[in-house]
């Protein structure tokens, strides 16, 4: 696809550092994917799904060692 | 992004089957399509927004209802089927595209878009892409929000001259239109994705803390700030969708009452037609009643020859008579003096004697004289008798009436065939007019006033509630931060959560504006890139954009243009479709329907220079007032791939024929 995806990424990474707010870059990348992938679909439910799923995933991978395990 | 072949059948004016070939050749990548207007070409335009999108689009970019795209021949016939289909190449792909509407097998005659069933089938390489990713997949390759920057007529061009206008509305509109597009779609719905999944996390946080003695405070707070959150964010919705919905009201009034100001106009002229006619059937009147007069006195002009020979006789007689008359006097005179020189015997001159011979001689002369002058009649009868035939006869004159009918003949023939064409166009401004009322403009104009006004409220409104957000946002950050602080285990993995999303919002929120930024950079260098190739004045510095994507044009000297021809600003719209194109898509087609209206031909050459140059392929569609193949197009007379042209079969149908330049 074109440039500016690329350009939108890019800025998304670069605000992470100016705002000091700490994301993984995986996360991310992964995000701005699933955002990149539905940016032009009128049906909004695919991709906020995906995104709810993304997170969730991600709090789970930094809960677990604060809670050992728990589900 | 190459587009292969369009084809369909029952589209518009194409109910046969139609198809195009677009030129494959880098080199020889302009097709051109002729037209005259009327005939099809925007519905060419329209059978790709179709096969993309699923809308054809009319006037002011109105959407074309399914049942007006079907050819009115075909649904004549009850025909009600329409489908076009592309073949196209990208990202390295060959797809091939298919959309289909058929009416409902339960409709007698549609009348709406829902009355039709609709298909649309999507390969990639052989492999058909399911149902619900095509449109993903067409937004990938060629973004809706995009195809106004590659498929666009003259009708977007003006639109984007407004952008030039400071202040001006509609510009605003657009402004907000392009920054949808070049704000990025990823980054602007990710924010909203993100909010969404940020406000059910806060109610799930809440839910949790309540559960956890001695933060039942802190959650009833939080709970609360949510929940004003929730009811801001569900008025900022109903704000925007007022302000939609009033700018679409707004829309439809402005487009009614530039089709009853066209009515006034129309009412106008027709009473001035009427008065017009009025006045040739008076003047016809008059001209019969001369016409009448004129046959009544012809006769005169048959007995004007035997009358003139009677009036010289008449005319002579009289002058005898005259004559006889002056003499008559003189005798009589001539007798009354030589009587009374005999009766005085007396010269009057020197009183001396008059002696006897001279007396006989005057005596002589008086007997001659009274001779002549009993020898004279008395005609003073006569004369007066002479003088009431002639003055009778010369009553009776020739009119000319033969050359002077003639005249009024040939007046009265041309009043006729104005009439006529009066008549004529007093029909057809009745027709125009039947059923308007310029009461019902007036009550229009006022609904629209009310219009603009209620778009200004809704938009203050929304304002306010975005600072009523931004406020709510604040203290729930605040309020965030010290849940973070107390959390326990079991309401870490909501708090985590939150503390994520809130994260992940701040920085696509920043993102948008920073990207906003870099992008409107990005339109302003390609925009000037095009504009000093498509210029003809090249002692211009450039453009420069403005935070409404406003173009000024830098002179030499680096001061703004203050005043451009109405072809300069044309040359800078198209820059700025030019730009906004290639920053919001990899290269590809570019579709010009009717682009050239006021372009002179130095600007016209140095666009189909440039543009060419810029595309995967180039498609203008054009008319002979635009374009004449013989002589217009030897600047890129190399670039030409193909060349078509658009044959009208009649009023309701048109065809395609592929044709070769002389």
């Amino acid at each position: 696809m074109s440039n500016e995806n690329d350009l939108g990424l890019e800025t998304l990474l670069a605000v992470r550092v100016q705002l000091g707010v700490d994301i993984d870059d995986t996360l991310l990348k992964q995000c701005f994917a699933i955002q990149r992938k539905y940016q032009f679909s009128p049906d909004r439910i695919q991709s906020s799904q995906a995104m709810d799923k993304l997170v969730d995933a991600h709090v789970e991978k930094t809960a677990k060692p604060a809670t050992g395990g728990e589900a | 992004m190459k587009l292969i072949s369009l084809s369909g059948r029952n589209f518009m004016p194409y109910r046969e089957r139609f198809e195009l070939l677009f030129p494959q050749d880098e080199q020889r990548n302009v097709m051109i399509v002729f037209g005259d207007n009327m005939r099809g070409k925007t519905s060419l335009m329209n059978a790709l927004r179709w096969a993309f999108y699923g809308e054809a689009l009319g006037r002011h970019s109105r959407p074309i209802p399914l049942q007006e795209i079907i050819n009115k021949d075909s649904a004549l016939v009850d025909d009600w089927s329409v489908e076009v289909h592309v073949k196209f190449e990208a990202n390295g792909y060959a797809y091939d595209l298919r959309r289909v509407a058929n009416k409902k097998s339960l409709v007698a005659t549609p009348t709406r878009p829902e009355d039709f069933s609709r298909e649309i089938h999507l390969t990639r390489d052989g492999i058909v892409v399911p149902g619900d990713s095509v449109d993903a997949e067409i937004g990938l390759i060629a973004p809706k929000q995009i195809s106004r920057f590659f498929l666009f007529d003259g009708e977007l061009l003006q639109e984007y001259e407004t952008l030039l206008i400071e202040n001006n509305q509609q510009g605003e509109q657009i402004k907000e239109a392009i920054e949808q597009v070049l704000g990025v779609p990823a980054l602007t719905n990710g924010r909203t994705d993100i909010q969404t999944i940020l406000r059910q996390a806060q109610k799930k946080q809440n839910q949790d803390l309540k559960q956890i003695a001695g933060l039942e405070k802190q959650a009833e707070r939080h709970a609360g700030l949510t929940t004003s959150h929730d009811a801001v964010v569900r008025d900022l919705e109903d704000y925007s969708e007022r302000l939609k919905r009033v700018r679409d009201e707004r829309g439809v009034l402005e487009d009614e009452i530039e089709a009853a100001q066209g009515v006034l106009a129309a009412s106008t002229k027709l009473d001035v037609q009427k008065s017009e006619r009025k006045f040739l059937l008076d003047e016809c009147e008059k001209k019969e009643g001369e016409r009448l007069d004129l046959l009544s006195g012809a006769w005169k002009d048959l007995v004007e020859g035997v009358l003139q020979v009677r009036r010289t006789q008449l005319e002579n007689k009289r002058k005898g008579l005259l004559d006889g008359i002056k003499k008559q006097s003189g005798l009589q005179l001539q007798v009354n003096n030589l009587r009374a020189l005999l009766d005085t015997k007396t010269c009057p001159t020197c009183l001396q004697n008059i002696g006897d011979d001279r007396r006989a001689q005057m005596g002589a002369a008086l007997g001659l004289a009274e001779v002549e002058l009993q020898a004279i009649s008395d005609n003073t009868e006569a004369l007066q008798r002479t003088s009431v035939e002639l003055d009778e006869l010369s009553k009776v004159r020739g009119t000319n009436a033969k050359d002077r009918l003639r005249q009024v003949d040939t007046d009265l023939l041309s009043h006729q065939v104005r009439l006529t064409q009066i008549e004529n166009e007093i029909e057809k401004l009745r027709d125009e007019i039947a059923g308007q009322d310029t009461a019902e403009l007036q009550r229009k104009r006022i609904l629209l006033n009310e219009k603009i006004k209620e778009e200004g409220r809704q938009q203050d409104e929304i304002i306010k509630q975005k600072a009523k957000l931004e406020e709510i946002n604040g203290e729930l950050a605040i309020s965030q931060k010290a849940i973070e602080g107390l959390t326990k285990d079991r309401t870490q993995r909501s708090t985590i959560k939150v503390s994520l999303c809130t994260d992940l919002e701040k920085v696509f929120l920043q993102s948008i504006e920073q990207l906003r930024d870099k992008l409107r950079s990005r339109v302003e260098a390609l925009a000037n890139d095009a504009f000093k190739k498509m210029t003809t004045q090249k002692s211009y510095k450039g453009l420069e954009i403005n935070k409404n994507y406003g173009l000024q044009i830098i002179d030499g000297n680096g001061r703004t243009v203050p005043v451009r021809s109405a072809g300069a600003e044309q040359v800078v719209a198209l820059s700025l479709i030019d730009g906004l194109n290639r920053t919001g898509r990899a290269a590809g087609p570019v579709i010009m329907d009717t682009p050239f209206g006021r372009l002179d031909l130095h600007h016209r050459d140095n666009i189909l220079s440039y543009l060419p140059s810029v595309t995967s392929q180039f498609v203008l569609l054009v008319h002979s007032g635009e374009i004449r193949p013989e002589t217009d197009l030897k600047v890129i007379a190399g670039r030409i791939g193909a060349t078509y042209e658009i044959k009208e079969i009649s009023s309701t149908q048109s065809r395609l024929e592929r044709t070769t330049l002389s």
